[in-house]
């Protein structure tokens, strides 16, 4: 029973992690045409301050307890 | 509650701040596209920031310091699965199209992708529900007004009302963003001054953490994922019900919320405003759920146990608030006007652009000028604001205001949410289905709510009743013809088409 209780909270933040990974890798691949920033350096684009969000919000859940 | 002179000034020079600033910036209103989308000038950051504050207000403070003494970081997922994911998934996904198709309101999206019934139904169940929202924002003004000033329940609503209705009746939208970067700013210092008070009365972090882990019932306080077993909370429950479905559900499909990234000047402006909003949301669950923590550590044996049966919300905050020293406490109660004015601002510009847009001149007027949109506007803000007031008598039987507000959005929102991604992602997807999922999905949720079924799996199997009515019925009616689906379906590019009537 302890060890079901201790894993089920590990299976929940894998779960909840893996929804930001998956977003993560979404954004990641996207192609730049559709977004219309080609042109833009790397820390001018909104999509790479969504990515760090996204990053952050996976390793919150991950880590914390 | 006896207020020092500091914060009576305090107070008074922040309700004139924004009422001055809404009526400055508003003075150019002319027309309904001005009041409705702020003749679409609005600056991304200005409107990221007003989508932080049309979320977070009033409720939030009251309702999560409330929630947070009852079950602890868990409600922190609100904030983080529950936004900060839709909110990214909205900025890249979902409001491209909304933006292309050049709308005013969700409902006149769903109309173009299905047919007028369903934009009527959605415009109806929308419009009530913002309605319902107002009457929780009301409760929550009253119960800070009440425990600290000492005002009474109608004296405390009917202040708020006139202050908001002022500048949202003279300056709509633009008002609105503007007043809300203000809130913002005043909202973040005024909780960030609770939690470090409260944490420095308490004696810090660790101190916190011994204190609370030391009274009973509270093991899982400082999770922020439950077991599964947990009756309230279990991570399924948040995974599916708040991540899956609420929470997408509100930040793709609320009006409220939605409405704002109309009013700014290029689809590339909306998506920052989304992500700036979601930036700023991250640190939001430290500033308004561990309040609730601090009070638990330090008034537990006054508020008493949060899992009693007898437990009435509102109590928590009041508490840590009476802890501020004079000048501190005028600027946290000016954070605490700042969230409700924001919200109450928000939900009744929404409400009104809902009415006239779907409703009025879908329905009633369909030769509306701009002019006479702008008057029906201003009127119906009225009307909206004083409904509200009736239904806050009703909001007022719930535990917590922050359960009545996601009570009353589980009934709708998964419905919602089907239509959207069916309509969105699909071409198969009839109107006919259009009209079966929102009716089977709102019904199944009334259902599960009379049965007294927790929010969070109303929402889930709501959505999931939609989704399957929305497909079964498209398996035996006619789709529209791919032509008047473009720019409204993904995978399908091009300029929306115009579409009068358009009844299956």
């Amino acid at each position: 029973m302890i060890i079901l209780a201790e894993i089920a909270p590990l299976a929940g933040r894998l779960a909840f992690a893996a929804v930001f990974f998956t977003l993560v890798l979404w954004l990641t691949l996207m192609p730049r045409e559709l977004l219309g920033e080609s042109d833009k350096p790397l820390h001018h684009q909104v999509r790479t301050w969504a990515v760090v969000i996204a990053l952050i919000q996976m390793l919150v859940y991950l880590f914390w307890r | 509650m006896q207020l020092q002179p500091l914060d009576i000034a305090l107070i008074l020079l922040y309700l004139a701040a924004i009422a001055g600033v809404g009526i400055w910036v508003g003075r150019g209103v002319r027309s309904g596209r001005d009041l409705f989308l702020g003749g679409r000038s609005l600056p991304w950051w200005a409107v990221g920031t007003s989508l932080v504050v049309s979320d977070i207000g009033a409720k939030d403070m009251v309702g999560l310091a409330d929630d947070g003494y009852r079950y602890g970081l868990v409600m922190a997922n609100f904030d983080l699965i529950g936004c900060v994911f839709p909110v990214l998934v909205a900025a890249f996904l979902f409001m491209p199209y909304l933006w292309l198709a050049g709308v005013y309101t969700i409902p006149e999206y769903l109309g173009r992708r299905y047919n007028e019934t369903v934009r009527t139904l959605v415009g109806v169940c929308l419009a009530l529900s913002m309605v319902a929202m107002l009457g929780v924002i009301y409760v929550s003004a009253a119960s800070m007004f009440g425990t600290l000033l000492g005002w009474s329940f109608e004296m405390s609503i009917l202040i708020t009302a006139l202050v908001v209705g002022l500048y949202t009746v003279i300056g709509g939208l633009k008002a609105v963003v503007y007043t809300d970067f203000v809130s913002c700013i005043v909202l973040i210092v005024g909780a960030a001054l609770i939690c470090l008070i409260g944490l420095g009365e308490v004696g810090g972090w660790e101190a916190l953490r011994a204190k609370v882990s030391a009274l009973p019932d509270t093991e899982h306080h400082f999770n922020v994922i439950r077991p599964a077993s947990d009756p309230d909370y279990g991570w399924p429950a948040v995974l599916l019900g708040l991540g899956f479905v609420l929470g997408p559900a509100y930040w793709i499909g609320n009006q409220a919320i939605v409405q704002r990234t109309f009013g700014t000047t290029s689809q590339s402006a909306a998506r920052a405003s989304y992500v700036l909003c979601a930036a700023i949301k991250t640190i939001f669950p430290l500033l308004l759920v561990v309040p609730g923590l601090i009070a638990l550590a330090l008034f537990h044996e006054k508020i008493g146990p949060g899992g009693a049966e007898d437990w009435t919300g509102g109590r928590v905050l009041p508490e840590l608030v009476k802890l501020l020293p004079s000048g501190v406490l005028g600027i946290v109660l000016g954070a605490f006007l700042a969230g409700i004015m924001s919200n109450l601002d928000s939900y009744v510009n929404s409400a009104s652009t809902l009415v006239v847009t779907d409703l009025y001149k879908a329905r009633l007027r369909k030769g509306a000028g701009e002019r006479e949109c702008l008057v029906a506007g201003r009127v119906l803000i009225v009307v909206f604001l004083l409904g509200g007031i009736l239904l806050a008598y009703q909001v007022r039987k719930f535990s917590s205001v922050f359960e009545a507000f996601q009570t009353y959005l589980s009934l709708i929102q998964g419905a919602l949410l089907a239509l959207l991604l069916l309509g969105m992602l699909t071409r198969r997807t009839t109107p006919a289905a259009g009209v079966a999922a929102l009716l089977g999905g709102v019904g199944a949720a009334l259902w599960m709510n009379w049965s007294g079924v927790h929010f969070l799996w109303i929402a889930w199997w709501s959505f999931v009743t939609a989704l399957g009515a929305g497909i079964l019925v498209s398996l035996f009616t006619r789709p529209h013809p791919e032509e008047r689906l473009r720019g409204l379906v993904w995978f399908l590019p091009g300029a929306p088409a115009e579409t009068e009537g358009g009844e299956a």
